[in-house]
């Protein structure tokens, strides 16, 4: 009996080595980090205090194919301040730290003239994944993050790896679209709205057609989900405010414009003030619900919002013919249009100067910037989650895709992948719409309807670039926070009076005097500066 | 020499009572006083404050430089003013309320009620005051719609921001605010009371001519030290609140350094603003305490 058992035990572990071993076959490149810890800060709103090692299976895969050990030191509030706090201490840094959600360029300029990050340039002849991605990938991001010194002192997060791939604007446009009550707008013998014209007689439309209703509905006045939204029908860049680059944009000459005080801009907000008036406006953060309901003619909410049945919903709530289409983006009064697409990565980390540096930067490069890295982030844990279909493209086996079933909001947590941690996720267009074919052909079709793909496609076409991220030298930096802080609250505040009502528009004159008086143009010198740098990198 | 030993063996026991205080105050309040050198230089995340660069009074002059100054300063003061004086006088007016109470069991239920809010986050808080206002859906605005009067559009708007930051902060506050009036009406000798019933008072006339003067010295100290934090505003609930269309009433120096220095790791900057926040706050409150001791003879010190 003893003998019996004793056979099994060895089998059972000669087996586990052999499965292991598989898998070990299939990758490369893996560092040895036996022996080693890295320690990552990063805002995390899944997990707020957490170690992901244990709630994520991916994690705890990596530690057990390169022996390294994470501390993870996540935070879900108040993560930039706690993160300052963290660094200004000066003892127990963290190895990897994330500057949070949104960049902060004088905020991460701060830090890199503070010295607090290693030049990931001396490093790269060990990192041939960051390697890669900067020179051959990506080198519109190297561009961006290069330091005015020369030196490259963050890596970015939230970005792509093949940056001309026909899907990136798809994907990178924003999340969201105008949605419209197609079956009201059938009924009173209008048409799906191509030009800000037509929108308006929709929205007026609507007004007349229910008093309750509301034409428009957006969220407020300061975020991505504004009246601002229509200023890309107006040659504008500006609809999303809360970007300062926004308002600055290069003209063909590649000179650039600080556009709000444009006479497109003066177009546009005197637009935008007939409607306000015109009480066409509403403003409430529950959109979907309120879509849901049936209180809404039109909705800026996000562009697969099919995937999460708003029409299922609307039909529930007593409108069974009730019907939300997307809206092609819509052109202005000189046929423009577009909507800036999302910039070219979200967030970034820097890692700090440790003796722990390389090895942190090799974890990275490992985890995040190789093929496999980024097949996990995207499909979840090799062997368990997916495996390489014989032309090497991940796929996901059946027990994922069961999951998914299950768990049609398309989380990828689910399976183990997608983590959305603020590290320097990179992501790959190829493997990301290969998975979603997958899934597709699978007759999961909830990620995507045909509107939703239409919207996207539409979106393709209306899409541009924003202004890149950049650097500025120390002396600029502080001339253009020292100016433009100011100018950024007077515009933010003018725009929105103007389009209320409160200021009338007869002082636009006067409102662009100021802006002028405040110092506009030796910003727009800085920007000037900072941007022939980028393009010469 | 002796006699100071005399009197720490005589009061031992209440100083230890004292001490976990002392010991809060000397870690949180008096050792961080030396960081207001920070002020004074360029701070840097690597350096100490003994290693960074001075720059004298460069983000003193960059605040007041700043076109927003007077703006911030005067909304600041302006709603800081209407919260305490609107919170002491609901609070004073509950604690009277509440004392009149005969039924002990229904005044402990009205106090537990009234002291509730208090617990309430200000995110939570918020939350329920859009929902409440909003033009769409909100209860007031359909009331107000149903009654024949045109939707108002709250929090977008410069003249009803204000009103609904300080009645909403009144609501969270008066109830643990009135906790110490409470405490100062119950130390009132009954026999005040009983005499002045005899001389014919009625109830009003008692909480008039006994009840507020007894609580009188509390009410002023209470008030000189709120003057005394007349510049702070914590910047979570305007943060939450304001917009691009309120700024104008809205904007103040919390909001104002929470954009312009602390996301942008200007800690010099912030602490500039912070100290001189504290300068003026001592300048009002050493004011208010001259003139209360001048007029009533009360004082903090």
């Amino acid at each position: 009996m003893k003998k019996s058992i004793s056979l099994l035990l060895v089998l059972t572990m000669l087996l586990g080595f052999a499965s292991v071993a598989a898998r070990g076959e299939a990758i490369e490149g893996v560092p040895d980090l036996r022996g080693k810890t890295v320690r990552l800060l990063s805002m995390e709103t899944y997990a707020s205090s957490g170690s992901f090692s244990d709630i994520m299976p991916l994690f705890k895969r990596y530690e057990e194919m390169t022996g390294v050990t994470i501390e993870w030191d996540s935070f879900s509030t108040d993560y930039v301040t706690v993160m300052q706090t963290r660094l200004a201490a000066g003892i127990n840094l963290p190895d990897v730290v994330s500057l949070g959600g949104s960049l902060d360029l004088s905020l991460a300029s701060k830090l890199i003239e503070d010295e607090m990050f290693v030049n990931i340039n001396d490093y790269l002849d060990d990192l041939p994944n960051i390697s890669r991605f900067f020179n051959e990938s990506r080198p519109d991001i190297r561009r961006s993050l290069t330091y005015y010194d020369g030196g490259i002192y963050l890596l970015p997060c939230s970005t792509y790896n093949n940056r001309e791939d026909e899907f990136r604007k798809l994907q990178n446009g924003g999340d969201n679209i105008i949605w419209y009550r197609k079956d009201i707008a059938d009924k009173l013998g209008i048409g799906c709205p191509t030009t800000i014209d037509e929108m308006h007689a929709l929205l007026l439309a609507y007004k007349d057609y229910d008093p309750d209703m509301i034409p428009m509905l957006v969220r407020d006045w300061t975020t991505w989900c504004s009246p601002y939204v229509f200023a890309g029908s107006y040659g504008l860049h500006f609809e999303q405010m809360d970007s300062s680059s926004d308002y600055f944009y290069p003209d063909e000459n590649d000179r650039i414009v600080f556009e709000p005080i444009t006479d497109a801009a003066l177009e546009f907000v005197t637009e935008m003030n007939k409607w306000y008036s015109e009480g066409l406006f509403g403003f409430n953060a529950d959109r979907q619900a309120l879509a849901a309901s049936g209180k809404a003619g039109a909705v800026w909410y996000q562009k697969d919002a099919n995937r999460i049945s708003t029409n299922k919903l609307l039909a529930e709530n007593g409108f069974p013919e009730g019907h939300f289409a997307p809206v092609p983006w819509l052109y202005g009064p000189e046929a423009k249009r577009g909507i800036g697409m999302r910039a070219p990565f979200g967030g970034v980390v820097g890692i700090t100067d440790t003796e722990n540096a390389k090895t942190a930067l090799e974890f990275l490069d490992f985890v995040f910037f190789s093929d496999f890295g980024i097949a996990c982030q995207l499909a979840g844990v090799y062997g368990d989650n997916w495996y390489y279909d014989e032309n090497g493209m991940p796929m996901l086996n059946d027990e994922t895709l069961q999951a998914w079933y299950v768990d049609k909001t398309g989380n990828w947590r689910t399976v183990g992948g997608g983590v959305h941690i603020r590290m320097p996720q990179i992501k790959d267009y190829n493997i990301e719409y290969g998975l979603i074919q997958q899934l597709i052909d699978c007759g999961i079709n909830e990620p995507f309807t045909e509107e939703s793909l239409n919207a996207y496609l539409d979106w393709q076409d209306a899409a541009f670039e924003t202004l890149p991220f950049m650097f500025y030298t120390q002396d600029e930096m502080e001339e253009y926070n020292s100016l433009y802080m100011d100018i950024k609250t007077y515009v933010q505040e003018s725009l929105t009076r103007f389009i209320m009502g409160e200021e009338p528009l007869a002082n636009w004159a006067a409102y662009k005097e100021n802006v002028q008086k405040m110092g506009i143009e030796k910003v727009v010198a800085i920007v000037q500066s900072a941007y022939d740098r980028y393009l010469s990198n | 020499m002796r006699n100071f030993r005399a009197k720490v063996k005589r009061d031992r026991y209440v100083g230890l009572i004292a001490l976990p205080g002392f010991l809060y105050l000397l870690i949180f309040n008096c050792v961080p006083m030396a960081g207001i050198i920070v002020a004074f230089q360029n701070f840097s995340f690597r350096k100490s404050i003994f290693q960074n660069k001075w720059v004298g009074l460069k983000w003193f002059t960059k605040f007041f430089h700043s076109i927003y100054f007077t703006r911030v300063v005067r909304n600041t003061l302006v709603l800081n003013a209407l919260v305490l004086f609107s919170g002491m006088l609901f609070s004073i007016l509950l604690a009277l309320f509440l004392n009149e109470f005969k039924n002990q069991r229904l005044k402990k239920f009205c106090q537990s009620a009234t002291y509730f809010p208090h617990f309430v986050s200000v995110v939570v808080l918020v939350g329920i005051m859009t929902r409440m206002f909003d033009t769409t859906t909100g209860v007031v605005n359909t009331a107000i719609a149903a009654l024949g009067g045109s939707k108002v559009d709250f929090f977008n708007s410069n003249v009803w921001i204000r009103p609904l930051y300080v009645a909403s902060s009144v609501w969270s506050g008066a109830g643990w605010g009135s906790i110490i009036y409470m405490g100062a009406i119950t130390a009132v000798d009954p026999t005040l009371y009983e005499a002045a019933m005899i001389d014919g008072c009625d109830r009003f006339k008692q909480m008039l001519h006994i009840t507020l003067p007894s609580v009188k010295p509390v009410i002023i100290t209470v008030l000189i030290m709120n003057i005394g934090k007349m510049m702070n505003l914590g910047a979570t609930k305007v943060l939450l609140m304001y917009n691009a269309a309120t700024y104008e009433t809205m904007d103040v120096i919390s909001t104002f350094v929470y954009r312009t220095g602390i996301t942008q790791g200007e800690y010099g900057y912030a602490t500039a603003i912070g100290l001189f926040n504290s300068v003026v706050n001592i300048l009002l409150l050493v004011t208010a305490n001259y003139i209360s001791k001048k007029t009533t003879e009360v004082g903090v010190f």
